[in-house]
């Protein structure tokens, strides 16, 4: 008698945990979002949806690339920012990166006239992994007063690049105001999708860091409706190991069972910071036409400190028709 | 067997006279491991060449005087530590730059001198508004609750760049994350000035070296000077030196500083726990 009931409360309990394993599983998404970017074919946009920018990751054999769309009244237009390719790294100018440019400087401007404390800055946006995060999960429709009038329509009616050798990104005679130390962040993906793309080659750390690992699924309400969600946590440890925060994400999915919404927030010392909010419109290996070719634009060669570049007549490379 | 006895004396003695030389740190080490003390500061910048520009300073430039971010200035500073609680302070020209935390809030605001005496600026939004026609509201403070996971992230950096660094060889501030550099006592001694010196060094993997010399004049912290040499891929070599001025670093926080001058109205909406 003693054995059955061994045996019974043990086959219960395998049924609790079984069935409690299905009702908890990750989202069956999640895995199809995690193996679309693992096969390096996929196509990524996120930002606020509506008029306005976002951004977009898209890979193709060994090929990257990110950039703006812009959404307008009538259409939406692409505009490739940075391109990783044969060991070659390309940078454009064109008026999504200057619009974007604006966008990160009023936002500086209005800190720097606000006199917003030192500390404020982290907060705010996780700036850590990636420049173009700052602004990625959130949009201010208060265009500072440069921006707005000053601004406005001086933007490049075409797009230009510039290209550098992989090899030369240590060049120490590169001009500092290119910034091309920065081409490699700017290839990532947002840090928010770091419980999809860790392990990215492109995807920033940050201290003490360790891979988002899935605890539950619930419900969650946002914008006043209940919606199904995956929780992750990735803790953050000390050198000897100890866990001193815990970074909480919230991946949203809607009715049809795709993600649209990631929500980061930090559990420190008793606290619970906001760090990110990140709204994904797609995740998809479907590459849109053309979103990985490279752009119709003249290709000159980096500046590296030669007589040409001081005399402001840079080499053209390449001129893509 | 002589020999021996010899050498070992010799050693030991070496071993005594550079320990009693290197533990001149030691006061002030106590002092910022136990967060009371009153550090007043004079930062000189070297450099004139290095540009103080951002990338942002280079947009905004267009439409402020171009002047105030060209070189980064010589400036004026002040830490009291007193627990958790803290207060820095940066002079720029006519500016402070001041910062309270107390409690687990911030409270930045500015301090200026002008014709009529000293004025202070809170941080309240709308100050500047360039279609605020109606009484500008200058002289309130929002605090900030303290932003754990910066702290967390890259530490107490009080005073900010090569002052925390100057700060962080004498206290090692081990919560925080980011690793951070290892400095090491690589040499002490006496000037024929009279005053005695401590050098701390770091290397890095691709021949890096920073240098940092404390000066004590019997004993009391006076000066701190750096160098800091970075080796680039061709060879070449560039590097950046500095120079701490301390007027003042005492074991004693003066708490005058930790109050918010009364000029300034806290407008703060704290949690419903209070401060």
């Amino acid at each position: 008698m003693k054995w059955n009931n061994k045996w019974l409360a043990g086959a219960l309990s395998l049924q609790i945990l079984l069935g409690s394993s299905i009702a908890f599983a990750e989202q069956p998404a999640a895995e199809k979002y995690r193996s679309i970017i693992q096969s390096g074919n996929f196509y990524v946009e996120y930002g606020p949806k509506g008029w306005g920018l976002r951004d977009y990751v898209v890979a193709q054999n060994g090929v990257r690339m990110s950039g703006l769309k812009l959404e307008k009244m009538f259409g939406t237009t692409g505009y490739p920012a940075v391109r990783y390719e044969n060991g070659k790294y390309y940078k454009f100018v064109n008026k999504g990166t200057v619009k974007r440019d604006e966008e990160i400087a009023n936002k500086e401007w209005k800190s720097y006239q606000n006199y917003e404390s030192y500390q404020d800055a982290v907060v705010v946006s996780d700036t850590y992994n990636n420049a173009i995060v700052r602004t990625g999960g959130m949009r201010s429709f208060d265009v500072g007063f440069f921006g707005g009038i000053s601004g406005g329509g001086e933007y490049p009616k075409k797009t230009t690049g510039v290209v550098l050798e992989e090899s030369n990104l240590n060049n120490p005679y590169l001009n500092p105001d290119a910034h091309w130390e920065k081409v490699r962040a700017r290839l990532s993906l947002p840090a928010a999708l770091k419980i999809f793309a860790y392990n990215d080659p492109y995807m920033g750390h940050e201290y003490g860091e360790n891979e988002p690992v899935f605890t539950e699924s619930g419900q969650v309400e946002d914008n006043g409706k209940q919606r199904i969600c995956d929780k992750y946590t990735s803790v953050l440890k000390d050198n000897k190991g100890n866990v001193k925060a815990e970074m909480l994400y919230t991946a949203i999915y809607d009715e049809k069972g795709n993600l649209y919404k990631i929500n980061k927030v930090c559990k420190i010392n008793g606290k619970v910071l906001p760090v990110d909010e990140l709204e994904i419109v797609t995740i998809t290996d479907v590459l849109p036409e053309k979103a990985i070719d490279m752009p119709k634009s003249k290709i000159y060669a980096a500046d590296t400190g030669t007589i040409t570049d001081l005399l402001k007549n840079p080499t053209l490379v390449e001129e893509i028709k | 067997m002589m020999k021996k006895i010899l050498m070992a004396g010799a050693v030991s003695m070496l071993l005594a006279s550079s320990s009693a030389m290197a533990g001149q740190l030691d006061t002030y080490k106590n002092m910022l491991a136990n967060k009371q003390c009153t550090i007043k500061y004079e930062y000189i910048y070297q450099d004139e060449r290095d540009k103080f520009v951002t990338d942002i300073n280079r947009y905004v430039m267009k439409y402020t005087a171009k002047s105030e971010t060209e070189e980064k200035p010589n400036f004026a500073g002040v830490i009291v530590l007193s627990g958790d609680n803290s207060y820095t302070e940066r002079e720029l020209g006519p500016n402070h730059y001041c910062e309270i935390k107390k409690d687990g809030y911030v409270y930045p605001f500015k301090r200026f001198e002008t014709d009529k005496g000293i004025k202070y600026q809170g941080n309240k939004e709308g100050q500047h508004g360039i279609l605020a026609f109606g009484a500008p509201s200058d002289n309130k403070v929002e605090a900030h609750p303290v932003n754990d996971l910066r702290e967390l992230r890259y530490g107490n950096e009080y005073g900010g760049g090569e002052i925390a660094t100057m700060l962080d060889v004498i206290y090692k501030d081990e919560t925080a994350l980011r690793p951070g550099k290892v400095y090491w006592l690589a040499a002490s001694g006496s000037l024929s000035s009279g005053l005695t010196y401590e050098d701390y060094q770091w290397a890095g993997a691709n021949g890096d070296v920073d240098l940092i010399r404390y000066y004590f004049n019997q004993g009391a912290l006076t000066k701190i000077a750096s160098v800091h040499y970075v080796k680039k891929s061709d060879g070449s070599v560039s590097g950046k030196h500095y120079v701490v001025n301390i007027k003042e670093f005492s074991s004693v926080p003066d708490e005058n500083y930790l109050k918010l001058p009364e000029a300034l109205k806290d407008v703060t909406k704290y949690d419903k726990e209070g401060k």
